[in-house]
C-alpha cells in the first residue's frame, strides 16, 4: 500500500496570505497602496509649507502629521482581513452610472440643465438598468423636469443655462 | 422658583397664535430643508433673515429655532432611508438607522428618531430652564485648549464607532484630517492642496463631502449589486409595524435618557459639542450594551441614543447664545445676527430685560418638538413608501438629486465635480474595506482641531505642556489615550492571564 503525501505548495508571500476572496483582496491592497502614496505626497507637500514658523505651528503642521499617519496606517492595514463581498458584482451597470456622472459634471453648462439631467437619467435607466426604451425616455424626461421645477422655480436655485444663451447675450 | 415662573411666562408667550404659527413654519421648513441634500439650516436661516426684520423678535427667533431642530430631524430621514446624512450630526443615524431600513424596519427607525428627538427636546427644555444660565457660565471657561482636547477625544471615539478595524478607522481619521486642510490656511492665507484650482482655495464644504462620500458612493455600491440583491426588503403593511413596539421601547428608553443628558451638556460647548454628543452617545451605548455585536446591524439603541443626543445638543446650543451672547456654532451665529438686527443684545440681562424672548424661545421648543412628532409620525408611512420605488428608478433619481443638491450649496459646478470625486473615493474605500464614517467626522472636526491647537499653542507660547497644565484638557486627553489603548490592554491581559477552562461536565 503506497502512502500518499499531501501536495507541496510553494511558500506564499505574506501579502498573499491575507484571507479573503481574490477580487476583494486586490481592491483592499490597491486601496492601501494608493492611500499610502497619497499620504506620502501630502506629507512632502506639507513639509515645504513649513511645520513651525516663528515659534508657532505653520500651515504645514496638521497636513504633515495627517499625511504621515495616513501613510503609516495604510501600510499597517495591508495585512488585515478582507470581508467577502455579498455576491459577484455587476460590472456593466456601474459603467453607465459613471458615464452619467461624467454627463452631470460636464454638460449642464453646455446644453442646459434639463437636457443634461435627462441624458444622464437615460444612460442610467435604459442602458444601466436595462428598462424598456419608451418607459426610460418617459421617466428620464419626467424626473429631469420635476427636478428642474423643484430647484429652479420652487427653491430659486439658478441652475446652469446652455452656453449658447450666454453667447447670444441672454 | 425663578425658573418655574420664567417657564410659565415663556409658555404664555410661546402659546400666542402668531408665535405658534411661526414655530410651525420653522419646524416644517426645517424638516424639508434637512431632507434636501445640500441645503442646511445655516443657509436657510441666512436666506430668511430679511423676512425677520418685519417680525417681532421673539417670533423671529422662535421660527429660526424651529428651522434648526427641524433640520436635525429632516437630516435623520435621509440618513435612515438613503444613507445620505442631511447634517453632520446625523451621520451616526446612517449606521444603524439605515441598516434597520434595509431590514424592512424603516418605519420603526423613523418613528423612534421622531420620539427620541421629542423626549430629548422636552428634557432639554427642562434642563435649560433649571440649569441654563449656570451652565453657560461654566461653558464660558472652555477655551481653545479644552476644545482641542475635546476634539481629540472625539476623534478617538470616532474610531470606536466604526465597523472596520481600528487601524483602518484611524487611517480614515487621518484622511479626513488631511482633507480638512484643503483650502486657505486661516493664519497665513497660503493655499494648501489647491493645485491652482480656485474652487479648492475656499476649502471643501461638509455638505458636498457628505453628499459624495455617502450619497453618490451608496448609489455606486447599489449599482454594483446583482439584481436580486438590490431592492430593499418590502416595507411593512400595517400601521402597527410602522412604529416602535414595546420591545423597541424597552431597548431604547435608557439610551434616550443617557443621550439626552450627554447631548444637553455637550451641546453647550462651543465648536463641535453637538456632533461629539451624537457619536459619544453611540460609543457609550455600544460599551454599555450586553449585545454590542448588534451595533452596526440595525440595533435600535444605536439610533435612539444619538438622535436624542443630537436634538438635545441642538437645543442646549441656545443657552450660551441667549445667556452670554456667544454663539457656539455657525447656526447660532446667524441667529445672533438676526437678534442684533432687531436691536436685541443677548447676554446675562436678556432673561430679565426681555423675558418674552428668553423664556419664549425656550418654551417654544416644547411646542416645536410636539409639532415635529405630530407632523412627521403620520408621514412615516409616506417616507417608507418611497422605499417601494424600484431601485432601477430610485438610484438614478437619488444620484441626480445628489448632483443638484451639491450644486445648490454655492451655485457652482465645481461642487458637483467635488461631490462626484468624493463619491468615487467613497466607493473605492468601501470596496477596499474602509468605512467612510470616520473620514467624514474627522473632516468636520479637523478644521476645529487645527484652529484650537494653534490657538492653544499660542496661549502656551509654543509649548505643548499647555494641554497638561489645564485640568479639564488633561482629563480629556487621559481618557482619549485610555480609550485608544483599551483594546490593546485587553489583549495583553487576556494573553497573560488566560481564562481558566471550564470543567468538563462528563468527568
Amino acid at each position: 500500500m503506497s502512502i500518499q503525501h499531501p501536495p507541496q505548495h510553494p511558500p506564499q508571500h505574506p501579502l498573499q496570505q491575507t484571507p479573503g476572496p481574490q477580487p476583494a483582496r486586490r481592491a483592499h491592497l490597491l486601496s492601501c497602496v494608493l492611500l499610502c502614496l497619497a499620504g506620502l505626497v501630502a506629507a512632502a507637500m506639507a513639509w515645504r509649507m513649513g511645520l513651525w514658523v516663528d515659534g508657532s505651528p505653520g500651515a504645514g503642521l496638521l497636513p504633515f502629521v495627517s499625511g504621515c499617519l495616513l501613510a503609516v496606517l495604510s501600510l499597517g492595514s495591508l495585512g488585515g482581513a478582507v470581508s467577502a463581498p455579498e455576491a459577484a458584482p455587476d460590472r456593466v451597470r456601474p459603467r453607465w452610472y459613471l458615464a452619467a456622472i461624467g454627463v452631470l459634471c460636464a454638460l449642464p453648462g453646455v446644453v442646459g440643465s434639463t437636457l443634461a439631467f435627462a441624458l444622464a437619467l437615460f444612460l442610467m435607466i435604459h442602458l444601466g438598468e436595462r428598462r424598456a426604451l419608451r418607459s426610460s425616455i418617459g421617466w428620464s424626461l419626467g424626473l429631469a423636469l420635476a427636478t428642474v421645477v423643484l430647484f429652479r422655480q420652487v427653491l430659486g436655485v439658478p441652475l446652469p443655462e446652455p452656453v449658447m444663451l450666454h453667447l447670444v447675450g441672454y | 422658583m425663578e425658573a418655574f415662573s420664567g417657564i410659565l411666562t415663556g409658555l404664555a408667550h410661546a402659546a400666542m397664535p402668531m408665535n405658534l404659527l411661526f414655530c410651525l413654519i420653522g419646524v416644517a421648513l426645517g424638516t424639508a430643508v434637512g431632507v434636501l441634500p445640500g441645503l442646511g439650516p445655516t443657509a436657510t436661516i441666512s436666506l430668511l433673515l430679511p423676512l425677520t426684520f418685519r417680525m417681532e423678535p421673539a417670533a423671529a427667533v422662535i421660527m429660526l429655532a424651529g428651522i434648526y431642530y427641524g433640520a436635525m430631524y429632516g437630516g435623520s430621514i435621509t440618513s435612515i432611508l438613503i444613507r445620505v446624512p442631511g447634517e453632520a450630526a446625523t451621520v451616526i443615524s446612517c449606521i444603524d438607522g439605515h441598516e434597520m431600513a434595509r431590514q424592512g424596519q424603516a418605519g420603526k427607525a423613523l418613528g423612534m428618531a421622531a420620539f427620541a428627538s421629542f423626549i430629548a427636546g422636552v428634557l432639554s427644555v427642562l434642563g435649560i430652564a433649571l440649569l441654563g444660565p449656570l451652565l453657560a457660565r461654566a461653558a464660558y471657561r472652555f477655551g481653545p485648549v479644552e476644545i482641542a482636547a475635546l476634539v481629540m477625544l472625539g476623534l478617538v471615539m470616532v474610531v470606536m464607532i466604526s465597523s472596520a478595524s481600528s487601524i483602518k478607522s484611524l487611517a480614515m481619521v487621518a484622511l479626513g484630517l488631511l482633507l480638512s486642510t484643503v483650502g486657505q490656511d486661516f493664519v497665513t492665507g497660503e493655499a494648501r492642496f489647491a493645485f491652482g484650482w480656485t474652487p479648492l482655495t475656499d476649502g471643501l464644504g461638509i455638505a458636498v463631502i457628505a453628499i459624495g462620500l455617502f450619497g453618490v458612493s451608496e448609489i455606486l455600491v447599489m449599482a454594483s449589486r446583482r439584481d436580486d440583491a438590490r431592492d430593499m426588503v418590502a416595507s411593512p403593511r400595517r400601521l402597527r409595524e410602522l412604529l416602535p413596539d414595546r420591545a423597541d421601547w424597552a431597548r431604547a428608553r435608557w439610551p434616550i435618557l443617557r443621550g439626552s443628558g450627554l447631548g444637553f451638556f455637550l451641546g453647550l460647548l462651543p465648536g463641535a459639542g453637538a456632533l461629539v454628543a451624537s457619536f459619544g452617545s453611540y460609543v457609550l451605548e455600544k460599551k454599555l450594551s450586553r449585545e454590542p455585536q448588534r451595533f452596526g446591524k440595525g440595533a435600535i439603541e444605536g439610533l435612539a441614543g444619538p438622535e436624542a443626543a443630537n436634538n438635545a445638543g441642538a437645543q442646549s446650543a441656545f443657552i450660551p447664545l441667549l445667556s452670554l451672547g456667544i454663539p457656539p456654532n455657525a447656526v447660532m451665529g446667524v441667529v445672533l445676527g438676526a437678534l442684533m438686527m432687531q436691536g436685541v443684545a443677548p447676554g446675562p440681562k436678556l432673561a430679565t430685560d426681555r423675558p418674552d424672548i428668553f423664556w419664549g424661545v425656550i418654551a417654544s421648543m416644547l411646542f416645536g418638538n410636539l409639532m415635529l412628532v405630530v407632523l412627521n409620525v403620520p408621514l412615516v408611512r409616506v417616507f417608507v413608501s418611497l422605499l417601494r420605488v424600484p431601485a432601477s428608478l430610485l438610484a438614478p433619481g437619488i444620484l441626480l438629486f445628489c448632483a443638484v443638491g451639491a450644486y445648490s450649496v454655492n451655485n457652482s459646478m465645481a461642487d458637483v465635480i467635488i461631490a462626484m470625486v468624493c463619491g468615487l473615493l467613497g466607493w473605492g474605500l468601501r470596496r477596499g474595506g474602509f468605512d467612510p464614517v470616520p473620514l467624514l467626522i474627522a473632516f468636520v472636526l479637523g478644521g476645529i482641531l487645527e484652529k484650537a491647537v494653534r490657538q492653544a499653542l499660542l496661549i502656551g507660547y509654543g509649548s505643548p505642556m499647555v494641554f497638561v497644565q489645564r485640568p479639564i484638557a488633561l482629563a480629556m486627553l487621559v481618557l482619549a489615550v485610555a480609550l485608544l489603548l483599551l483594546p490593546v490592554l485587553r489583549r495583553v491581559i487576556a494573553r497573560r492571564f488566560p481564562a481558566p477552562e471550564s470543567p468538563n461536565p462528563m468527568r
